[in-house]
């Protein structure tokens, strides 16, 4: 065991340098009992009442809270959460003016206090001496308990150390005039600090615990000695310290108790060191043995303006000005007053009344409005430097400080400053010295921040001018390797795969083609279209086979079989409910008819998105005409959007002569037709064509363009030409003509799927087709 | 003639070691530009007419005037010119502030296409986005050297002082009101 410890325990104590001895004014001020206060009707939460960062708000706009309920929540000790006060409604998450000097504006939660109190349920009460240490760390955390001497520090994170804890110091020593807080807090609630503080031990395993008392204070020095009688653990000691402020200060308690003087920059943790405040120990009681959130704290109201001194259970979250209405102060627009949070020497006068009370504000102080005379000038007269606990030089600050010379204020420690206020407390010529130091700080500390950024900025303007280089280092690298490819290639006559496909590919393209009278090379499909021939007879022999049941289709051409299905499609839009009932005929009648209807029927189902096709889905779809069509029909719609006349042409000879495809035009034109009443155009130019369909088709088709009035009519005309040779493109129009008339009538029923398996080879053809082109399309687009 | 001897090979002896001390001790870069450059604010701005603060330093160091640092202002100058062991100069008419406080770029989120020309010109990649997704500025890594507002088609970058908060606050008690009473007299 370390020196000083061994002292310590025996009860030696120390001074520490400087120092003074201002009225305390605590004589008259009640502390034998905690008063309670009621939450005011709005309640604002600020989410940061500590040192740290603030935890994520949890909760919205609108949302009802209970008391102790939280507000926000983090994972990170640094940031313990705030809690409701009160049940009642949140009404703003804005930014509200806060408890500190500034009085600026920080982000607050807003609740409107609805007066019933329904708390939350407690948490389970953890035991005392619970073996978990966690448990109780993470406890303390989440019932957001922060250092309540002052400073705020997050407790989590203070008893969470890694580095062994010696000794534990419980500061009780509250030395500003007028508080008397933490004096009340011992007096009444003695037991529940001791075991705070054993929990406190307990999780820190400092090996002894000392509760340092002022001596000013002989009622709590009591309660708590009976307190620590009734506990009788030999490590947890009370210490009395003599009155002398600032003794209250962590680092001069340090000093008191074991001589130590903490170097400048150090936590007191780093010589084994925790101290705590004595309401914290209390919360932490509160928090591990009860469950509760930190939600209210003891409050001393005193001043001038204050009838009875008292110190009273303040809800956090209470604005000032309804504390001093409670207590029937006078409001702070009537006296030319402010209030001041905690104590006369190192506390702040308020800015705004609406600020709450908060954590860590341990005291609002109401005085008369004292005139301040003017500051005189420094006499050099060195009462400063003797008052100052930490040994600096308030005089040289004080110069440093008034021309604004911060590389030798801190050359003078200005930044160990804990502004006490001693010095300025002593000052013969009422400099407000604490004030100047204040600012000296604030612009140093900017200052390194300031420096701090450039720091980075250069860190992070050097890693970009890297990046950008080295970008530009790989693109050269990539220009120049494929310059090296190409230069490869082009040396290398036969050693290119890529070439020799290419020569291959034209090669076959050349053996395959054949050469027009004006030069121009078109590829060779005779053969194919030999195949499409046979296969056409064949399935003409099969249309003559099933027909021969029908009664008025026993002619073969299919010029004829079209008008039939013009026909048949007239008359299913117009008795739709014929047809629906009975659609036995157009089955028996022709199977192209069939399927067109099924077409009809798949088309309305598309585009109402059914995906249910109960009895169509037997057969799959892969051999269903009519969902093949469709896929056909958008296909060709998509193709319009862009070239439309080319890009069939391409595909145009593989479906020279092809029935199906004249079919295909026929049953569109004929949709076309019914939709305007005009089938009798189509019957009449239907003989003219007999012996070419396709042709037939064409010429039709072309007519009911003309026919229709629209600005599609001059380039219909002008591929109707070319649709002499390439029926594709027709198909492809009709296709897209029946596609839009799909978009704007929607009239046709479903029929009945009976015909629908039926297996049309023409539209077996037509799916094909479709299918090729798309693969044909997709492999353009690649 | 022993002397000239002597004073012969001694500087001999010397100039070999200088010598080889130039070479073995060379110090990488310029030492003074390095510490000019520390002085800078690293804002990157270019507005003292280099692309940076390292070429300005490096152009300082050369003989450059010393007043175009506009984010420095005057406290950056008379570093400088202590560093440089000269008297401050004016600050240039170039580089005068318009106004105090550090600011900041913010992007009207409204307004932002999505171009990536902003990310483009900020010299310390603060800006966050890509192709025609919204952009944001990192607050905390702006510079506020503005070389992003130009380029920004549709001007939906502007500068916005850094907000004061608690933790950044100046605690010049003075600029919050103070009521000034008159004194009675007796």
């Amino acid at each position: 065991m370390n020196n000083w410890l061994e002292n310590a325990k025996v009860g030696i104590l120390h001074r520490f340098r400087g120092g003074v001895h201002p009225q305390t004014h605590k004589s008259n001020i009640d502390t034998s009992q905690v008063y309670q206060l009621t939450c005011s009707d709005e309640c604002v939460v600020a989410l940061q009442q500590h040192i740290g960062s603030p935890a994520k708000v949890i909760v919205a706009i609108g949302d009802t809270v209970l008391k102790g309920q939280a507000l926000s929540q983090s994972l990170l000790f640094q940031s313990p959460p705030v809690h409701s006060p009160c049940s009642g409604v949140i009404t703003a998450i804005e930014k509200r003016p806060s408890t500190h000097a500034s009085g600026l504006d920080v982000m607050s939660v807003v609740i409107t206090n609805d007066h019933q109190y329904n708390s939350v349920q407690a948490q389970p009460a953890l035991s005392i001496l619970d073996e978990n240490v966690e448990t109780i760390i993470q406890r303390i955390h989440d019932c957001g308990i922060s250092g309540m001497g002052g400073a705020g520090f997050p407790t989590a994170i203070k008893i969470n150390q890694s580095k062994d804890i010696d000794l534990l110091l419980i500061n009780g020593a509250e030395c500003e005039p007028y508080i008397t807080a933490d004096s009340s807090l011992m007096q009444n609630y003695a037991n529940d600090i001791v075991s705070g503080v054993q929990i406190i031990k307990h999780c820190s395993t400092a090996s002894l615990a000392l509760i340092a008392i002022e001596d000013d204070k002989p009622k709590a020095i009591a309660a708590i000695r009976s307190a620590l009688d009734a506990v009788k653990d030999p490590n947890i000691e009370l210490r009395v310290v003599p009155t002398k402020y600032p003794s209250g200060g962590e680092k001069q308690l340090i000093q008191i108790v074991s001589g130590i003087e903490i170097s400048a920059g150090m936590p007191p943790i780093a010589q084994g060191i925790l101290v705590q405040n004595v309401g914290t120990a209390y919360s932490v009681f509160q928090a591990v043995v009860h469950g509760k959130p930190l939600i209210e704290r003891v409050v001393t109201l005193a001043g001038d303006y204050v009838e009875q001194a008292r110190n009273f259970w303040v809800p956090i979250g209470t604005s000032i000005e309804s504390l001093l209405q409670q207590n029937g102060c006078p409001s702070p627009s009537q006296t030319l007053s402010r209030p001041i949070v905690g104590g006369a020497m190192m506390g702040f006068m308020l800015n705004d009344c609406q600020a709450p009370v908060t954590k860590t504000s341990n005291c609002i102080l109401y005085n008369e409005a004292k005139v301040i005379k003017p500051a005189q000038a420094c006499i050099r007269c060195g009462e400063c430097a003797q008052v100052c606990p930490i040994g600096l030089l308030p005089q040289q600050l004080h110069w440093y400080s008034q021309s604004k010379d911060l590389e030798k204020a801190k050359q003078y420690q200005v930044m160990d400053c804990i502004e006490c206020g001693a010095c300025a407390f002593v000052c013969p010529s009422e400099i407000p010295l604490v004030q100047e130091y204040r600012e000296t700080k604030a612009a140093i500390r900017l200052q390194v921040q300031a420096k701090l950024d450039a720091e980075r900025a250069k860190m992070r303007h050097e890693n970009r001018q890297q990046r950008l280089e080295q970008e530009k280092e790989a693109r050269k690298k990539q220009h120049q390797l494929a310059a090296k490819r190409r230069q490869e290639a082009a040396d290398s006559s036969d050693g290119d795969a890529v070439a020799a496909a290419l020569a291959r590919v034209k090669s076959q393209q050349q053996a395959k083609a054949k050469t027009l009278d004006n030069g121009e090379l078109v590829p060779d499909n005779q053969a194919a279209i030999e195949a499409r021939k046979a296969k056409k007879a064949e399935r003409l022999a099969a249309k003559n086979t099933q027909q021969t049941s029908g009664d008025s289709q026993a002619d073969l051409d299919p010029v004829a079989g079209a008008i039939a299905r013009a026909k048949a499609k007239k008359q299913q839009a117009n008795i739709e409910s014929h047809v629906a009932k009975d659609p036995r005929p157009s089955k028996s009648q022709n199977p192209a008819v069939a399927a067109a209807i099924a077409r009809a029927k798949a088309k309305k189902q598309q585009g109402n998105e059914e995906v249910q096709e109960p009895e169509t889905s037997a057969p799959s779809t892969k051999q269903n005409p009519a969902v093949a069509a469709a896929i056909a029909r958008a296909k060709a719609k998509k193709q319009q959007g862009n070239e439309e006349v080319q890009d069939p042409e391409t595909s145009a000879p593989s479906t020279k002569q092809n029935p199906a495809v004249a079919a295909a035009i026929a049953r569109a034109k004929a949709k076309k037709q019914q939709a305007s009443a005009e089938v009798q155009e189509t019957e009449a130019s239907a003989p003219t064509t007999k012996q070419n369909p396709a042709i037939a088709a064409a010429i039709a088709r072309a007519k009911a363009k003309k026919q229709q009035a629209s600005a599609e009519v001059q380039e219909t005309e002008a591929s109707a030409p070319s649709t002499k040779q390439n029926p594709a493109v027709a198909a492809a129009i009709a296709r897209a003509k029946a596609k839009k008339q799909q978009t704007s009538s929607d009239d046709q029923k479903p029929q009945p799927s009976k015909p629908k398996p039926i297996q049309n080879p023409a539209v077996a053809a037509a799916i094909a087709r479709a299918k090729a082109k798309k693969q044909e399309k997709e492999a353009q687009n690649d | 003639m022993s002397a000239l001897f002597a004073l012969t090979a001694l500087a001999l002896i010397f100039g070999a070691i200088l010598g080889y001390a130039a070479i073995r001790f060379r110090v990488e870069g310029n030492p003074l530009a390095d510490e000019i450059e520390a002085i800078l604010p690293q804002t990157q701005c270019a507005q003292c007419g280099h692309p940076g603060c390292k070429p300005y330093a490096k152009a300082i160091a050369n003989g450059e005037a010393f007043n175009k640092c506009a984010p420095g202002g005057e406290e950056t100058i008379i570093e400088i010119a202590n560093l440089l062991g000269v008297e401050p100069i004016a600050l240039a008419e170039s580089a005068h502030k318009e106004e105090d406080g550090k600011m900041v770029a913010f992007i009207v989120e409204d307004a932002c296409i999505g171009c990536t020309k902003c990310i483009q010109a900020c010299p310390v990649d603060a800006i966050l986005g890509s192709n025609k997704k919204m952009h944001t500025v990192i607050a905390k890594e702006c510079t506020g050297c503005e070389l992003c507002v130009a380029p920004c088609p549709t001007d939906c970058i502007e500068m916005r002082p850094v907000a004061t908060t608690p933790s950044n606050w100046d605690w010049k008690l003075q600029q919050i009101d103070v009521r000034i009473v008159e004194e009675d007299q007796p």
